[in-house]
């Protein structure tokens, strides 16, 4: 069941990304060896302090995908309240088993990441110290720790696309 | 198990009017009535003389006073309403039992209920008193409790009854919050809840396509013939939609429409999954419910899906701190728990010091285990002693003894037996040998506690043999009383007996805690006097299981009842000194304090 509909949703997304302009966010999804392991690019959506930066993310995707959730983590470090720093681990309920729909594919995952670079959860974080700063309304050192990491670690043009 | 859920089973047996029903029949009857509407209350009475000086007289008078007590200090107080019952023996046939007793215990000691094979007696002892006033109810009752709360607030709420259970499930069965929600504005609290907006409920629509145009599943992404969607129109194969619902089904909560909100109806899901299906979503979400009202308690024993109400939950506390355990028992096996730490019944371990106790196992028996098995004691200074590769010729760090690793005798003495030892039969004797040499006080508590510890666990695997064997034993009885047409009542025995050895053997694990935290007094002594009496009556009753041939078991019905009943004189022997023993003061106050653990 997994292969063939993985096998579906390679085509949606070729047909969508990088062309369709509904998901302006998403710079590339592709399957690497195996159409069990992905990788994609993101770019920090408009008018948030990550807007102008690209993270890679690497998606691995049980045999029993749609059954069970794909498991995302960000590829380099991001400073997000629901992103691990270290392992780019992301808090995010439809990541859950519980919350997890078989009606939900990869480009809505991706969709949702996009939405909670926007949109944090800091009474979940994974990292505490910029929640913090969140959760106290310090908004210009909010944006400004976010900015430090992203120069600092997100992928430039001439690092290519990752693949 | 209880020794006396017999008679407890006989208690029920019993209509309110006295007229006997047959044992068979107590869950036909407790349907019937306001579920399991008996009460129990057994006081615990502990007439020992308490005379001073002769605290270090044979504890054979203690038992033979603890005995008297059966005959004639136990005060069997007739009901009053002839439901709830306020001591531990039968109520409509105090009298008749009261004789038996004295009659039995004037003839032979131990010649316990010989009459039908039943322990009539025991009933009335310490081993089965529970300060306890309970009702116990089985999943079954508890989803009839469910559904008449559904009735009552669909009639109240005006809506049907499967909207109420998906919104009691939306609510986690806080039915007060509910209402105040649904009265103040119902249109917000059913879009919450995934219902649709006006009470007419539509069921989802199963369809049946052609097989020259068959429906693409967009989970699956095969073409399936039959398929399933709710009013959202949000439409899956009926394979897909039934594994994401049975995938839900344990979690106790609403399922949803996988695409949006809208919430499956109890009819959706039997459609989707089968008949049946709801109503183990029900059963999972009666976890919530149980844990909303507080005086419901699950039997912690393991599968087991007895439910217990605690009628005297505001007296749990003060029981706790008299060191009296607030123990009840389920209704589907017996099994008993203590209500305060929702652990098996751990007499005669008071809460408190179950807690230290298991604190202290789990903080400890990890290292112990390792250094069990992986290390051994120099024989000269007593220090733990790891081998991490290489020969047996070992030389201590600390005080340069040589010895050899096996036997852990001196190295000299084993001559030209280079690095194989060959020497057997005299580790036991260095070892006692050593023992008293004096050692150092953190070893010395180790030591104590590796005692204690061990016996406990011996114990804890044994019951856990024993329960096998019991069960073994009572199915080779069962097939011989097929084949010899031996009656129920007089196979009885061997279900009864079984019943004694595990109480037993439970009361037994426990008194090791009690007496680990115990300071060393004549009285302490007395205590693991007795303590030695019962373990030998239990593994007396232990080896009767291990009789093979059925009919043998059957002829020595005589030795497994007279087994039987010094095991309960014994136990109650033991929940005696152990009152004793609490109300001495011989317990030193960090026994009662629940240490953190440290890590």
């Amino acid at each position: 069941m997994a292969t063939k509909r993985l096998m579906k949703e390679f085509s949606l997304v070729q047909k969508s990304i990088p062309s369709d302009s509904e998901y302006p966010n998403i710079l590339t999804l592709q399957p690497q060896d195996t159409l069990f392991q992905w990788k994609g690019t993101i770019s920090g959506p408009k008018d948030t302090p990550f807007e102008g930066y690209k993270w890679g993310l690497i998606i691995d995707i049980p045999h029993t995908y749609p059954s069970s959730p794909p498991s995302v983590k960000f590829a380099n470090k991001i400073c997000h309240p629901n992103v691990n720093f270290q392992t780019g681990e992301i808090c995010l309920n439809i990541l859950n088993q519980e919350h997890w729909s078989p009606a939900w594919n990869l480009i809505n995952v991706i969709v949702a990441i996009l939405q909670l670079l926007g949109n944090p959860e800091p009474l979940s974080p994974l990292n505490i110290d910029v929640s913090n700063l969140l959760k106290l309304g310090d908004m210009s050192a909010y944006d400004g720790l976010i900015k430090y990491y992203a120069v600092r670690y997100g992928l430039k043009d001439e690092d290519g696309i990752l693949d | 198990m209880p020794p006396d859920s017999v008679s407890n089973e006989k208690l029920e047996s019993y209509d309110s009017d006295g007229s006997e029903v047959h044992i068979d029949s107590v869950e036909e009857e407790e349907e019937e009535e306001d579920f399991g509407s008996f009460e129990y209350s057994e006081e615990e009475e502990f007439p020992i003389d308490e005379e001073e000086g002769e605290e270090l007289e044979d504890y054979d008078d203690i038992i033979s006073n603890s005995e008297s007590q059966f005959g004639d200090d136990f005060d069997i107080e007739p009901s009053t309403n002839g439901t709830t019952f306020t001591s531990g023996s039968s109520p409509n046939n105090g009298h008749a039992t009261t004789d038996s007793i004295g009659n039995s215990r004037r003839g032979d000691e131990y010649s316990y209920g010989l009459t039908q094979g039943q322990f009539r007696e025991e009933s009335t002892s310490l081993v089965n008193s529970t300060p306890m006033k309970f009702k116990t109810y089985t999943t079954m009752d508890l989803i009839d409790k469910m559904h008449k709360q559904c009735r009552k607030l669909s009639e109240i709420l005006v809506i049907s009854q499967d909207n109420v259970i998906n919104l009691l499930q939306f609510f986690s069965w806080n039915s007060e919050r509910l209402m105040e929600d649904y009265v103040t504005d119902p249109m917000k609290v059913r879009k919450d809840a995934g219902l649709l907006e006006d009470s007419h409920d539509l069921t989802g629509v199963c369809t049946t396509y052609p097989k020259t145009n068959p429906f693409s599943c967009f989970i699956c992404c095969d073409d399936k013939l039959t398929t399933y969607k709710l009013a959202c129109n949000h439409e899956y194969c009926t394979d897909c939609y039934g594994r994401y619902v049975e995938d839900r089904l344990s979690e106790g909560r609403v399922i949803k429409c996988p695409d949006c909100d809208l919430t499956l109806q109890t009819r959706d899901i039997d459609n989707i999954c089968g008949e049946g299906s709801s109503l183990k979503l029900l059963e999972s979400s009666m976890k919530e419910y149980v844990e909303r009202l507080r005086a419901f308690k699950w039997c912690p024993a393991p599968d087991c899906k007895g439910i217990v109400e605690v009628l005297n939950m505001s007296e749990v506390k003060d029981l706790v701190n008299e060191g009296k355990i607030p123990f009840v028992r389920c209704g589907s096996e017996g099994h008993q728990f203590c209500v305060s730490c929702l652990f098996e019944n751990h007499s005669p371990a008071p809460c408190q010091i179950t807690k230290n106790w298991i604190t202290k196992c789990k903080d400890d028996s990890e290292t112990v285990k390792w250094i069990l098995t992986n290390t051994q004691t120099c024989p000269r200074c007593e220090t733990s002693i790891e081998k991490n590769g290489g020969c047996n010729h070992m030389t201590c760090k600390k005080c340069r003894h040589e010895f050899c690793w096996i036997c852990l005798g001196d190295w000299k003495l084993h001559g030209s037996s280079y690095y194989n030892c060959t020497r057997t039969g005299t580790k036991d004797q260095i070892i006692t040998n050593e023992n008293k040499k004096t050692i150092a006080s953190t070893k010395e508590s180790l030591k104590r506690y590796l005692h204690f510890y061990n016996l406990f666990s011996v114990h804890e695997v044994s019951t856990k043999l024993d329960m096998a064997r019991c069960s073994v034993v009572q199915s080779t009885v069962r097939d011989l009383q097929v084949v010899s047409g031996i009656s129920w009542i007089e196979a009885q025995f061997i279900a009864d007996s079984a019943k004694v050895l595990l109480s037993g053997r439970q009361c037994l694990k426990w008194s090791y805690p009690l007496a680990f935290y115990c300071d060393s007094t004549p009285l302490l002594n007395i205590f693991e006097n007795v303590q030695a009496e019962l373990a030998m009556a239990v593994e007396s009753l232990s080896k009767m299981f291990e009789i093979e041939d059925p009919a043998e078991i059957v002829e020595k019905k005589k030795e497994f009842i007279d087994d039987c009943g010094v095991v309960l004189l014994r136990q109650n022997a033991v929940l005696s000194c152990m009152k004793e023993l609490l109300e001495s003061k011989t317990l030193p106050d960090e026994a009662f304090i629940l240490k953190k653990s440290v890590r």
